[in-house]
């Protein structure tokens, strides 16, 4: 299953200056508060033009192109988003291009279960209503209908059946706070449970399945302060009867919203941004963290090298089933140099694959 | 990010002289600081290069839309009372200002005329109002971008970042400015003021930057549709070579993953809020083009 990099939700502001021109909110420290609009998703974001339906897939096309690492692709400003599996030998094999009419952007595709996730927008960038759809494998498309006040959610994970469990936020005057629910066939949301061991938090960050067991990584956002490791956490949960209920204890760092799972394991990668050499310059260093015998365990894998701190490029790092992990880097543009993904050797050396990533983002292995 | 590396690609051609002049400046720069020239993430700092801007036709290209006019801001009773700290800040730095504009206001209204402080007919007050607002004296704007210790949800390793836009309208009839005060959750960089040399990570360094302008010239409000600027975004200058080699600095919005997301040290705000100060922007700063006054001063 790939999920988008960071679940940012997604924002739904059609109308949003007479909204606070309407409603100026006082916050601590803020006289104009967001307040976004809610978008239930009747494919009115795209306009009254846009045709849902055209976002329609065919799971078979990814099907034949796997396993391989799925990406989503956009090779220029002016073209639509593709979800592409990516080759060494030749050019990315496209298995679905977004309708030209609007800007279209990945939430999760999962070969197995034959669903994809989409976000679109208008086109023409004046409106920011955005819509995320469901596209089932019988053709079938349908809106998210968020809960009122929340965004469309950003991340989503696929569950089986035509559902799929989903993160939604709402950026108010004077929090941020999250929900979580599943979201059925037709569309309509019921809200989930995050129980079991928790630490203190604010929302919900991110939301994101680990391939290969039945966990699912979840990221807190925690009160933080400027030490490293409390912005933070990570906790792994199973979905049992209804609930998400979290079964370790939490795993705490800065940077865990690039955080991607590992396969087969109980266990994420990220690239942690905090260190800097003797001239304060940043290095980026690959770690992992897994949850084993009751406890978490973390590891560098690499440093520097030329990865990608992945502050603003979302996630970086893409495990694979056999347990080795590939890396973006970032790309030299006085050098002329694309961005690619480099395997993470033994000792921390990084080795050059083929695999010209420029363009594409949201990378993840996937099987058949 | 890397959609901008690609678009870069394909037209780099179109583009390689203005991009070889910028990053001759931008290394002069930062070989001049000391810092770093490798990249340090995907994508940047090209996305954000003037010729990188979305064209008409173009997805991420879009038209600046008419601001309406946006509520009247928080008068400084009321910012006392929510935001004494940034009442205090924003204070500091008017006192300074309002001098020399109290000074303009007198001598523009005096040389057509008009005696300020004296009972004045509908006429001669609208007469009055334009030629300040020539004159770029009123509305006057300036904003100020501060990051303060907080445990709020828009808070990022302990540090709120705020972003005020604070506009005074002079009265000829009373001669003296009345101050209004709009602010929103904002955030820079890692958030961490200790952090603010460390280029493509902390936040935006403390310095008076000009607001809306790059390599000095004026470019206002610019419409980005650009995941990671949507739905604009405003240069700020030094455009290269700022404090500890920082550069390429903007205060922009953000939509999808990119939502009030981390940035490699602009100043990001909700998308709803960068359509909420454009309205200010466009209707209460006067002297949005006068590059000695349009200035966003950040302190820690």
């Amino acid at each position: 299953m790939l999920s988008r990099g960071k679940g940012r939700p997604r924002a739904a502001l059609t109308a949003v200056v007479t909204l606070v021109a309407t409603a100026l909110v006082l916050v601590p420290g803020c006289s104009v508060a967001p307040e976004p609009k809610s978008t239930v998703g009747e494919g009115e974001a795209a306009g009254a033009v846009f045709e849902p339906s055209s976002l329609a897939w065919a799971p078979s096309a990814l099907e034949a192109h796997l396993p391989g690492i799925v990406g989503w692709r956009q090779v220029s400003e002016a073209a639509p988003g593709q979800v592409v599996v990516l080759s060494e030998e030749s050019s990315p094999a496209v298995v679905w291009e977004g309708p030209s009419d609007v800007v279209s952007s990945l939430v999760s595709v999962d070969a197995k279960l034959g669903m994809l996730a989409v976000t679109v927008r208008p086109a023409d960038g004046r409106a920011f209503e955005e819509t995320t759809y469901l596209c089932h494998p019988s053709g079938t498309v349908v809106a998210i209908k968020a809960p009122e006040g929340y965004e469309p959610p950003g991340s989503l994970v696929f569950l089986g059946n035509g559902s799929a469990l989903a993160l939604a936020t709402r950026f108010g005057a004077e929090a941020i706070e999250s929900t979580i629910g599943v979201v059925s066939i037709d569309g309509s949301w019921s809200q989930v449970a995050l129980t079991g061991e928790l630490p203190e938090f604010q929302y919900v960050e991110r939301l994101f399945p680990v391939p290969g067991t039945d966990a699912f990584a979840v990221v807190l956002k925690t009160a933080g302060t400027p030490a490293n490791r409390d912005d933070e956490a990570l906790v792994l949960a199973r979905y049992e009867n209804g609930a998400l209920r979290s079964f370790t204890p939490p795993f705490r760092d800065d940077c865990l919203p690039n955080a991607v799972p590992l396969w087969n394991t109980t266990g994420v990668v990220f690239v942690r941004s905090w260190r800097t050499d003797a001239q304060g310059q940043a290095i980026a260093d690959l770690v992992e963290a897994v949850f084993s015998n009751g406890q978490w365990a973390e590891r560098v894998l690499a440093s520097g090298g030329g990865m990608t701190l992945g502050i603003e490029s979302g996630t970086v790092a893409v495990p694979l089933p056999d347990g080795k992990v590939l890396v973006r880097t970032a790309g030299s543009f006085e050098e002329g140099e694309p961005t690619a993904l480099v395997a993470v050797e033994s000792k921390g050396a990084l080795a050059k694959t083929g695999l010209d990533v420029t363009g594409t983002t949201s990378l993840l292995w996937m099987e058949k | 990010m890397s959609r901008s590396f690609s678009r870069t690609t394909h037209h780099l051609a179109g583009v390689v002289l203005a991009a070889s002049m910028l990053l001759a400046s931008t290394s002069a720069a930062w070989a001049a600081s000391g810092a770093p020239a490798r990249p340090v993430e995907e994508g940047w700092p090209q996305s954000h290069f003037l010729e990188n801007d979305p064209k008409p036709g173009e997805p991420g290209y879009s038209e600046a839309a008419p601001s309406p006019a946006p509520p009247q801001g928080m008068t400084d009773a009321r910012l006392r009372v929510v935001d004494p700290d940034g009442y205090q800040a924003l204070l500091s730095e008017r006192t300074a200002r309002e001098r020399t504009l109290l000074s303009k206001a007198r001598s523009t209204l005096k040389s057509s005329g008009i005696t300020p402080g004296s009972t004045m007919s509908a006429a001669t007050l609208r007469r009055a109002d334009a030629l300040l607002a020539q004159t770029a004296v009123s509305p006057y704007g300036f904003l100020k971008f501060r990051l303060v210790p907080s445990n709020s949800t828009y808070a990022r390793n302990g540090y709120l970042g705020t972003l005020y836009f604070t506009y005074g309208i002079y009265s000829p009839v009373t001669d003296s400015y009345k101050w209004y005060t709009a602010s929103w959750p904002a955030r820079s960089g890692n958030n961490r003021p200790r952090d603010q040399r460390v280029v493509g990570v902390g936040p935006i360094p403390e310095y008076a930057w000009v607001f809306g302008f790059a390599n000095r010239v004026w470019y206002g409000y610019q419409p980005d549709a650009r995941e990671s600027f949507a739905p604009g975004k405003w240069r700020l200058d030094p455009w290269t070579g700022g404090p500890y080699g920082r550069g390429y600095l903007e205060v922009h919005g953000g939509i999808n993953e990119h939502q009030f997301a981390a940035t490699n040290g602009c100043i990001r705000l909700h998308p709803g809020n960068i359509s909420a100060l454009k309205s200010y922007y466009d209707t209460k700063m006067a002297n949005k083009k006068d590059r000695s006054t349009a200035k966003l001063t950040v302190d820690y």
